[in-house]
């Protein structure tokens, strides 16, 4: 947990420029809040993480030639001991899944209010994790879809009697009236 | 070797029996005996001189006295005589066995005919393909069980019946009407069965002279499934596509309704705008903007499957090939002849290397020579397709997947379409900067290998 009396350091990194010059000047404004840099592209993510102290980062998850997955690589393999909240106008439900295990803190939808970003932000800095409703959806949907298995194609007894009507000739009228 | 045997014992005997018998009887012409036997085995010269023996033989031991006036008439009519008898049965000999021969020959091809004909009125009858013939006037002379099955006729009951009802496109053709040249070829047209239901019939006929007039002969599909398998599939791509882009434009725009709430937020703390009434206003059009843009349809895609690349590659190429060579661009494939599996789906990756080689042909067509790469390479988790053209290039590769980019080079939304459709299916499409030319990678992820999966 951070102390209190501590600014919270925030690195904001996303494509849409306009978003993130009005972002940037809303933390700014926010008490307890200070920037520590608004990046456009994984690049330039990488650059202002070398000597900079970082505690959150607000990550985009759709950043042109890269996406979010590979900032948070990066910062898995730097061993990063902030947060990372993604803050994205949608993700499909296997990139959900995917920035959850590589330990994204939350999923922050822009189409929320700007004010409901700070709250996200202070709730992942005590330890919470932020999700809605959508994003837990996409998690459960993602998470049941089957892993890949190594099954051998097998017909079903109805499958099989199709088959065999169409070797012995038969029209598809013939055979559904068979089946 | 045996008849020559007897001929030589046979002469030796007349000779014998000729010097023997003093009275004046002619044995000479009992040589015509042995001279027949011989026509069966010697040949022509051999005969001419077995004659020549044999005249000698019956001069010497006939009754006559030499006299050369007489004795060589004499002798020429024994010759005559001798060998003529030897070439006639030489010759019918010979004759008889040409017509043997003959004989066996035809037998051998008339078994050969029935044996076509058995194999064909089995290939005819066992066809899945409807096939008939038909007179000049469209009747049905022979019909197979298939086209019994396809026009709901009982067996045996289209023959005779005129073919217009079920086909009426057939009839108009002009080679069977007015005795023309005949002419094969294939025609999409509209069948009925005698239900009255329609079909789309695939026809490849062709007509034919006879002695009692043109006759046609026609093999039918019913291709009607493939057409709603076909418009089915469109139906399919493109509601996928159509998802995509909406998908994207929802996207976009909450992406810009995000940055105006940040920007209302700003203005609204600052309180310059505190009671001003279209400030609330934009903030609820904001709002609802958003509502609108909510929907986020690229999650609705199809789930992946095994796809076996070397067969995708085989297909690619038959699409793809001929409008290559007819721009004159030098193609060239470089796979493994094993490569893994992948996950895709199946359609949307033809899509994308459509799209991917569309856009190289239209890139090089100010080259003077142009050239088309295809390679793969694999590791561990992936395959990677390059496809590479010796083209111009592309000054804004940063614009290239933007979709609604005013700069976007080439097409606008092909790309952007290409890399969703990738990402759908756990690949991924980008640019890689080269020297010359464009470079595209197309990264594809490896499947389990299934035994026996075919797909």
């Amino acid at each position: 947990m951070m102390p209190t009396e501590q600014k919270i350091r925030l690195l904001l990194i996303d494509d849409h420029g306009l978003f993130r010059e009005g972002l940037s000047r809303l933390l700014d404004a926010e008490s307890g809040f200070e920037l520590a840099g608004n990046v456009a592209s994984v690049p330039e993510a990488i650059g202002a993480m070398y000597g900079n102290q970082v505690d959150v980062v607000l990550l985009d998850f759709d950043l042109g030639e890269q996406t979010g997955l590979d900032f948070l690589t990066f910062l898995r393999t730097q061993r990063f001991a902030g947060r990372v909240l993604i803050v994205t106008a949608g993700m499909s439900n296997l990139d959900t899944l995917r920035v959850m295990e590589l330990g994204a803190a939350g999923i922050f939808l822009k189409d929320r209010s700007p004010s409901d970003l700070v709250i996200a932000i202070r709730k992942i800095v005590e330890g919470e994790a932020w999700l809605d409703s959508g994003s837990l959806d996409a998690l459960v949907a993602a998470a049941s879809v089957p892993k890949e298995v190594a099954t051998p194609v097998t017909l079903t007894a109805k499958e099989r009697d199709v088959l065999r009507a169409v070797f012995a000739g038969l029209t598809n009228k013939e055979i559904g009236t068979r089946m | 070797m045996a008849s020559l045997v007897r001929v030589f014992l046979l002469i030796v005997v007349i000779a014998i029996a000729d010097w023997r018998v003093n009275a004046n009887v002619p044995l000479g012409l009992l040589y015509l005996l042995p001279m027949a036997l011989a026509g069966t085995s010697l040949t022509r010269f051999q005969l001419a001189m077995l004659a020549a023996i044999c005249t000698a033989l019956a001069e010497a031991f006939d009754s006559f006295a030499w006299a050369t006036p007489t004795a060589i008439p004499r002798d020429i009519l024994y010759f005559s005589a001798f060998c003529g008898i030897g070439l006639f049965v030489h010759e019918a000999r010979a004759n008889r066995l040409k017509s043997v021969l003959h004989l066996r020959e035809l037998e051998k091809e008339m078994q050969a005919r029935r044996e076509a004909e058995e194999q064909l009125k089995i290939l005819v009858e066992s066809s899945p393909i409807a096939i008939f013939t038909t007179d000049a006037h469209g009747r049905v002379l022979i019909a197979n069980d298939a086209a019994n099955r396809l026009l709901l006729v009982e067996p045996g009951q289209l023959q005779g019946q005129k073919i217009d009802s079920y086909l009426p496109s057939l009839m108009k053709v002009p080679a069977l009407q007015g005795g023309q040249l005949s002419f094969r070829t294939v025609m999409q047209c509209r069948g009925q069965r005698r239900d009255g239901e329609a079909f789309i019939a695939e026809v490849w006929f062709s007509t034919y002279l006879t002695s009692v007039g043109p006759r046609l002969a026609a093999m039918v599909v019913d291709t009607s499934q493939d057409l709603r398998d076909r418009e089915e599939e469109n139906l399919h791509h493109l509601l996928a596509g159509s998802r995509i882009l909406v998908g994207a434009v929802s996207h976009e725009v909450r992406n810009v309704c995000g940055a105006i709430a940040v920007v209302h937020e700003n203005l609204a703390r600052s309180r310059a705008l505190e009671s001003n009434k279209d400030f609330e206003a934009l903030g609820t059009l904001v709002l609802a903007l958003e509502r609108i843009a909510s929907l986020d349809l690229r999650q609705a895609v199809e789930p992946p499957v095994r796809v076996h690349l070397n067969s995708f590659f085989e297909e690619l190429r038959i699409v793809v090939g001929p409008g290559l060579h007819e721009k004159n661009v030098e193609d060239s494939w470089e796979s493994e002849a094993n490569l893994p599996m992948v996950w895709a789906d199946r359609q949307s990756l033809m899509q994308v290397f459509l799209n991917l080689i569309r856009n190289s042909e239209t890139a090089m067509a100010a080259q003077t020579t142009r050239r088309l790469r295809v390679a793969t390479s694999v590791d561990s988790g992936h395959i990677f397709v390059s496809v590479i053209d010796n083209g111009p290039g592309l000054d804004h590769p940063e614009l290239l997947f933007r979709p609604f980019h005013q700069k976007s080079q080439r097409v606008g939304l092909g790309l952007y379409l290409s890399r969703a459709l990738m990402r759908s299916f756990r690949g991924d499409l980008r640019y890689q900067p080269s020297s010359e030319g464009a470079v595209f990678i197309v990264q594809l992820a490896r499947a389990i290998e299934v035994p026996n999966d075919a797909y």
